[in-house]
């Protein structure tokens, strides 16, 4: 039993190493953003850098949320319909479809930003407006997202449930209604949040596809790190970070609360 | 209230057919038991009376009117499921109110109903309750009322018990029944239950394969049941197939198996002909202790013996038939105290009305 726990000091103590390799930076540039200096202890701390200039700041988060919000709304309409017939309904091409879904987690978002920019070049599609487009790109990457957890939580869900609510008189649009949106609805939360910080964080599809004088936060940070000098760029980091944090956050608690219900 | 009538009921998957040819009719107010194991289309057929799968071929009616083509929203029956199937998301009260709101019953009208349905399943204390938080039991009760709060016109019960202790069960049997009977409402129940069948049913039918076998009350079912299924099915028995030697003109003969002779009264289902190959079945209980005289005595050696709550069970070789036999404990010479041993040689006495014999599946092609 020596070994067993000796390596199993071991394992924790790796695992602590790797939590601080991901963690260091991030702290070390919260540290930065409200000193302007690169040191381990801060000597002056300071909101300036984030103060200065807070109407862009907000502008951008503006920004953000004119994407994320209509892209997951819009992602979840086409995920409610499609999750039910996924879940409940065997028709041909279902496997593909699956696949299908499945896709927009797996390409590059490189690639896919690309792809969609020579998509919006030809002669047709360059007159929807570029927010439009950008939106639409967004929604494609939401979709598995969003619609993952809704087809496992259907697939989870009793089918008896809707069954015993058809033969006490309930028509299917009623049963939907009554009887699967209530019971599914928390995972469809869940799916929503994460969705959202899909969505926010994005950076390769929306550097592609972004139109001119739109600068949602992911690519104001980019920018910055070539215009701007390194303690905005790091406060504009984090107060990404901390939205996206929230996001998840958020994402967790309701998904926990979602499994002991 | 209303009577059921299947006919000529088709249903398949695939290339297996599990509803075969099934017709019954179910008086107003009668309680029908769908009696089989697994797989043998009782579950089918009563979906396909509730609606919830399209039959192949066949008609329901329901209080008279076809119900070819109603979908099971608008049949006005209540379906007791095996699982319960009761909404998580709403509580015991909303539950039974269910099928209520949908029907626009008046506020008023539905509080009453709910509560008149809680009492008489005495689960009145339990109406501000979640599904999550009641025992299997309790929830059973809730599936019960759910389904009875909307006056149905035929109750569907899908082996409701089966998830119950044995104990509650047959507490929850007499209490379905009575609840059944008072409310006269017509039931076609479903069970692989042969002791629920008989406690609650009106008639049972046996099924298998898709088919009815034989449908009667209880006590027609058996002890004289039409088929070798039947027979076979219903109660302990000993089932093998002997070829005809003899017969008789009150249509009875001998049977033969192994070297062992067998006097049998008559064929259940038709005129026996010597040399024919056919089912025999024999209930266990109706072997008897016998003396060496009389033509339906057979000497037999026991080869096993094993004791039971009712008395001793042995299985004993007749010229190499070997029968099972429940025998009680007064029958025994010993009175009881200890069962025959293995290598004893004793008689067994069965009557010929007892011999069951029955045309041969081969045979009805």
């Amino acid at each position: 039993m020596e070994t067993a726990s000796g390596f199993r000091r071991a394992i924790r103590g790796v695992t602590l190493l790797c939590a601080l390799v991901i963690i260091s930076p991030l702290v070390a540039m919260v540290l930065f953003s409200f000193s302007g200096q690169v040191e381990a202890i801060p000597s002056i701390w300071t909101t300036k850098w984030y103060t200065f200039n807070s109407g862009d700041v907000l502008s951008s988060v503006a920004h953000t949320l004119e994407i994320s919000v209509p892209a997951v709304l819009i992602a979840l309409v086409i995920a409610a319909p499609l999750s039910y017939a996924m879940a409940r309904w065997s028709f041909p091409g279902k496997q593909f479809i699956n696949q299908m879904i499945l896709l927009p987690m797996l390409v590059p978002g490189t690639v896919l930003g690309l792809a969609l920019l020579e998509l919006y070049n030809t002669g047709f599609m360059a007159r929807i407006p570029g927010l439009t487009f950008l939106i639409a790109a967004h929604v494609v990457v939401v979709l598995p997202v969003v619609a993952r957890p809704i087809i496992a939580a259907l697939e989870q869900m009793d089918v008896e449930l809707e069954t015993a609510s058809m033969s006490l008189g309930a028509n299917p649009t009623q049963t939907v209604r009554k009887v699967t949106v209530p019971i599914v609805f928390p995972t469809v939360l869940v799916g929503a949040i994460f969705g959202l910080a899909r969505s926010i964080t994005d950076f390769a599809i929306t550097l592609f596809l972004v139109p001119v004088g739109f600068l949602p936060m992911s690519i104001k940070i980019y920018n910055s790190t070539n215009y701007s000098i390194p303690q905005l760029t790091s406060s504009n980091a984090v107060i990404l970070l901390v939205l996206s944090l929230i996001v998840v956050g958020l994402g967790e608690v309701a998904a926990r609360r979602t499994s002991r219900g | 209230m209303a009577e059921v009538e299947i006919r000529d009921l088709e249903k398949s998957y695939g290339i297996v057919k599990s509803v075969d040819g099934v017709s019954l009719d179910v008086a107003d107010g009668e309680l029908v038991t769908l009696l089989g194991s697994s797989g043998c289309g009782k579950t089918t057929t009563l979906r396909i009376v509730a609606g919830l799968i399209s039959e192949d071929r066949g008609t329901v009616a329901i209080g008279g009117k076809g119900m070819r083509g109603v979908p099971p929203w608008r049949r006005n029956v209540g379906v007791v499921f095996q699982s319960y199937a009761l909404f998580p998301h709403m509580t015991v009260r909303d539950n039974i109110a269910y099928g209520l709101r949908l029907r626009r019953w008046e506020g008023g009208k539905i509080r009453a109903q709910v509560e008149k349905l809680a009492q008489i399943v005495e689960i009145d204390r339990l109406l501000p309750r979640y599904p999550r938080e009641l025992s299997g039991g309790q929830q059973q009760r809730v599936a019960v009322a759910r389904a009875l709060a909307i006056d149905p016109d035929v109750l569907l019960m899908d082996e409701p018990l089966s998830g119950l202790d044995a104990n509650l069960r047959e507490r929850v049997q007499y209490e379905l029944r009575a609840l059944q009977q008072a409310a006269g409402t017509t039931t076609i129940y479903v069970t692989h239950d042969q002791q629920e069948a008989f406690a609650l049913s009106d008639r049972v039918a046996v099924m298998n394969n898709g088919r009815i076998e034989h449908v009667g009350t209880a006590a027609e079912v058996y002890n004289e049941p039409a088929t070798a299924f039947t027979a076979g099915f219903i109660g302990s028995n000993n089932k093998f197939v002997a070829t005809v030697v003899g017969t008789d003109s009150a249509g009875g003969g001998v049977i033969t198996q192994a070297g062992a002779k067998l006097t049998f009264q008559s064929r259940r289902d038709g005129q026996p002909k010597a040399g024919n190959a056919v089912d025999v079945v024999i209930r266990a209980n109706r072997i008897k202790v016998g003396t060496g005289d009389g033509p339906c005595s057979y000497p037999a050696r026991v080869v096993g013996c094993t004791f039971s709550a009712a008395g001793w069970r042995i299985t004993a070789d007749i010229d190499g038939l070997q029968l099972r036999a429940d025998l009680a404990e007064t029958e025994l010479p010993s009175g009881g105290r200890r069962g025959p041993q293995p290598g004893e040689e004793i008689w067994l006495s069965i009557d010929p009305a007892d011999v069951w014999v029955f045309e041969t599946e081969q045979e009805k092609g």
